[in-house]
C-alpha cells in the first residue's frame, strides 16, 4: 500500500507539471536592445522565427517603461508567449544608456537565473537601424554579432568587447573594462570602435593598438597582425605578466610569419635577423607608448593597479600603478617567410 | 563495510550554507579555514570514543538534520529552477524518498548508498575535469590572512562537517567512518577551490548557492552545455541520504508516527522556505543551532551511580 501511494504521488509530482516549459509557448530570444527615448527605457527583444513560412530569421518585440525591469515586464505582458532568455547571444545598448551608467541593469541580469553569463555586450549610436534590419531565414542579429566578435577576438585582436561574465568580473573589482561598438554599414553588421568604460559609464574611444595590448593581457586572442614596411602574423605566442614590487614586466614570446612574399627570397640570415630586431623594437616601442599614454591620461585602462594588488595587497594604493616601472620585452622569432615557397620575382627570372 | 552514508551527511550542510558562509567570512583565506577545520575535525573523530545515543537525543537530532536537509534542498530547487512549484510539493518528494530509504533493510540501504557514493564520486571528478580549463589561479589572489575571520571560518567548518557525523552515527566501525569522512572533506575543499578559482571570490560571494552557479559553467564547446541539472544530482543525493539517515535515527515505527513526522516536516519546510527572512536567519545562525547539538553529543549522560544497599 505504501509503495502504491508513493508511486501515485511520484506520477503526479515528478512529471514537472508546475514548471514545465512547452517549446511552442516560448519565444527564444537571440538578442536584446536597450535604448532610451523621452526619458523612458525602450527594450526590444529579437525573437527567433522558426516557422516554415518565415521570410526573416527573427522579429522584434518591444516594451517601454520607467526602468529596465518595467520595460522587460511590458514585453512579457504584451506578448502571447513567454520570452526565454537562456539562449540570448547579444545585448546591444545605445550609447545614451551606456553613458548614463550600466550598474542598474547588472543586478537584474545577474540575479535572474534564466540569463546565461556568456552573452556579448555591444554599444551602438543608432538602435533603430537594428530594428529595421532584415535577417535571412535561420539567421539572427544576435548570432551574427556574437560570431563576428568571437572571430575577431581570436584572429585579429584589434577589437574588443566584453561578455557579461567579463563585465561582472571587472565591475566587482572596480576595474576598467571595454565595450565594442557595432553598426550596420551597407546592409551588413560590422564591428566598429572600442570604448573604455569608466565607473560603469561609457568613456573614450581606445586606439586599436591599445585594444591589442588589452587582448594580449587578458589572453583573448590566438593570432594577431602587425602592419608596416613588412606585414607579420604573430602566432603560437605567450604573453606573460610578471608583477614585481617596483615594476611590471610584460613579455611577448612567439613566432612571426612574414605575410609578404615578393621580396622575401632576397632575405638572407642577416637580413632576417635585422627584420626580427626591427619587429621586436617596434612592438616594444608601441606598447611602451601606449602605457605612457594611459599614465598621462590618468586612466588605468589595463588595470595594472589590480594586478599589483593581487600580489602586494599591503603595498598597493590608489595610484600605485603610476609609480611603477614598466618593462616590455618582445622576443618574436620570424619562423616562416610568407605563404609561398618562392617569390614572384624569383620565379620570373627563372632562378 | 558500513558508514558509507557518512560521506553524504558530513557534507550536506555545506551546500547552500557552509561554503557560502565561509567564503563570505574569510574571502580568499577560505582554504586555510577549511584545511584547519578538516584537521581539527579529524582529531575530534579520532579521539571520540562514545557519543550520546539516548533515544530522545537521537529523535531530536535526526529530526533537525532531516529538516535542515529538506529546507536547503527545497530552497535551492525553488530558487534555481522550479520557481512556480509550491514549496510543499517540492518538499514531499525528497521526504518520502528519504523515508523509504530509512525503512529499508540494512543490506538494501547499504547497497543503495554504495551506488549513490560511486555515482557522486564519478560525477564530481567528471565535473572537475570539465571545469579544469576554466580554472584561473589568479582568482584565488590576493591571499588573505585575517586571523579572526579564519578562526571563525574554521569553527564553522568543524561544526558543519562533524556535528551530523556525531549525531547520526553509531560509531561501530571507526576505520570506515574516518575513510568516508576524509573522502567527503576532500570533496568539500576541492569544491570550494573550484568555486573560487572558476568564478572568482567576489562573484562567488554574491550567490547563495555558488555550487550550482559553478555547475552552470560546465561546457564543452557548444554541444555539451546547459547540463547543470544533471550534475546537481550529485548534490541532491546528499540531501536525500541525510533525510533518510535523520528519519532512520528517529526510529519511526507504527502507522501514525511516520505520517505525523512527514506532514510536520513538509509544513515546517513550506513555512520556512516561503519566508526569506526565516531562511536568512537559518543561513547566518545555523552554527549556533549545531553548537549545542555537538556539545550534547560529545558529553553523553553518565549512568547514575547507585549506592549499594547495606
Amino acid at each position: 500500500m505504501k509503495k502504491f501511494i508513493i508511486l501515485v504521488l511520484s506520477i503526479f509530482l515528478l512529471t514537472g507539471c508546475y514548471d514545465y516549459h512547452e517549446l511552442n509557448d516560448l519565444e527564444i530570444v537571440s538578442s536584446m536592445l536597450v535604448d532610451m527615448k523621452d526619458d523612458k527605457y525602450v527594450v526590444s527583444i529579437e525573437v527567433l522565427d522558426t516557422s516554415k513560412s518565415a521570410k526573416n530569421g527573427s522579429f522584434f518585440l518591444s516594451g517601454e517603461g520607467d526602468n529596465f525591469e518595467q520595460a522587460m515586464n511590458n514585453i512579457f505582458y504584451n506578448s502571447a508567449m513567454t520570452p526565454f532568455y537562456s539562449h540570448m547571444k547579444t545585448l546591444i545598448i545605445s550609447e545614451d544608456v551606456a553613458k548614463k551608467g550600466l550598474e542598474k541593469h547588472l543586478d537584474f541580469l545577474l540575479r535572474d537565473t534564466q540569463f546565461r553569463k556568456d552573452f556579448y555586450i555591444f554599444v551602438t549610436d543608432d538602435i533603430d537601424q537594428f530594428l529595421e534590419y532584415e535577417t535571412e531565414p535561420a539567421e539572427s542579429i544576435g548570432e551574427i554579432a556574437k560570431m563576428s566578435a568571437k572571430r575577431n577576438h581570436e584572429k585579429n585582436g584589434h577589437y574588443k568587447t566584453s561578455t557579461f561574465r567579463e563585465l561582472v568580473y571587472h565591475y566587482l573589482r572596480d576595474n576598467y573594462y571595454v565595450l565594442g561598438s557595432i553598426n550596420i554599414k551597407d546592409e551588413k553588421i560590422s564591428l566598429d570602435k572600442t570604448y573604455a568604460v569608466i565607473d560603469n559609464k561609457l568613456g573614450f574611444e581606445i586606439d586599436k593598438e591599445a585594444v591589442l595590448l588589452e587582448n594580449l593581457i587578458y589572453e583573448n586572442n590566438n593570432t594577431f597582425q602587425i602592419y608596416g614596411d613588412y606585414n607579420y602574423e604573430i602566432h603560437g605566442y605567450k604573453f606573460e605578466r610578471e608583477i614585481k614590487e617596483d615594476k611590471i614586466v610584460l613579455s611577448l614570446k612567439g613566432h612571426a610569419r612574414l605575410l609578404d612574399s615578393i621580396n622575401t627570397d632576397s632575405l638572407d640570415e642577416k637580413e632576417l635577423e635585422k627584420l626580427e630586431k626591427n619587429l621586436n623594437d617596434k612592438v616594444e616601442k608601441k606598447f611602451n607608448d601606449i602605457v605612457e599614454y594611459s599614465k598621462r591620461m590618468d586612466h588605468d585602462i589595463f588595470n595594472f593597479n589590480f594586478f599589483y594588488y593581487m600580489y602586494y595587497p599591503k603595498l598597493v594604493k590608489e595610484n600605485s600603478w603610476k609609480n611603477l616601472e614598466y618593462e616590455i620585452k618582445s622576443e618574436l622569432y620570424i619562423s616562416e617567410k610568407g605563404l609561398l615557397l618562392n617569390s614572384l620575382g624569383g620565379s620570373k627570372d627563372g632562378k | 563495510m558500513g558508514n558509507r552514508d557518512v560521506f553524504f551527511y558530513s557534507r550536506v550542510l555545506f551546500w547552500g550554507f557552509g561554503i557560502s558562509l565561509i567564503l563570505n567570512l574569510t574571502g580568499t583565506g577560505f582554504w586555510i579555514s577549511e584545511l584547519l577545520g578538516a584537521l581539527i575535525s579529524f582529531v575530534i573523530l579520532l579521539s571520540v570514543k562514545k557519543v550520546n545515543r539516548s533515544k530522545l537525543f537521537k529523535k531530536i537530532s535526526g529530526f533537525i538534520f532531516a529538516f535542515f536537509a529538506t529546507i536547503i534542498l527545497v530552497n535551492m530547487g525553488g530558487t534555481m529552477y522550479l520557481r512556480q512549484t509550491p514549496q510543499f510539493v517540492l518538499a514531499i518528494l525528497p521526504i518520502i524518498v528519504g523515508f523509504m530509504l530509512s525503512q529499508s533493510k540494512e543490506s538494501a540501504y547499504n547497497r543503495v548508498v554504495l551506488l549513490l557514493f560511486i555515482f557522486s564520486i564519478f560525477m564530481f571528478f567528471f565535473a572537475g575535469a570539465i571545469l579544469s580549463p576554466s580554472l584561473k589561479p589568479a582568482n584565488a589572489l590576493p591571499l588573505s590572512f585575517n586571523f579572526l575571520n579564519i578562526l571563525k571560518g574554521t569553527v564553522i567548518f568543524v561544526l558543519t562537517s562533524i556535528t551530523p557525523v556525531l549525531c547520526l552515527n553509531d560509531f561501530d566501525d571507526k576505520k570506515s567512518l574516518l575513510t568516508y569522512y576524509s573522502t567527503s572533506t576532500i570533496t568539500v575543499i576541492a569544491m570550494s577551490l573550484l568555486i573560487v578559482m572558476v568564478l572568482g571570490n567576489q562573484e562567488a560571494m554574491l550567490y547563495r548557492y555558488p555550487e550550482f552557479v559553478l555547475l552552470k559553467r560546465i561546457k564543452i564547446y557548444e554541444f555539451f552545455s546547459n547540463v547543470e541539472n544533471l550534475f546537481v544530482i550529485m548534490i541532491v543525493t546528499d540531501f536525500i541520504t541525510t533525510i533518510g539517515a535523520g528519519l532512520k535515527n528517529m526510529e519511526l515505527n507504527g502507522k501514525i508516527k511516520p505520517t505525523v513526522v512527514i506532514i510536520l516536516l513538509c509544513l515546517l519546510t513550506s513555512i520556512c522556505c516561503s519566508h526569506t527572512n526565516i531562511m536568512t536567519t537559518f543561513y547566518f545562525y545555523y552554527p549556533y543551532i549545531l553548537m549545542p547539538l555537538l556539545i550534547v553529543t560529545l558529553f553523553p549522560k553518565r549512568k547514575s551511580y547507585k549506592k549499594p544497599e547495606i
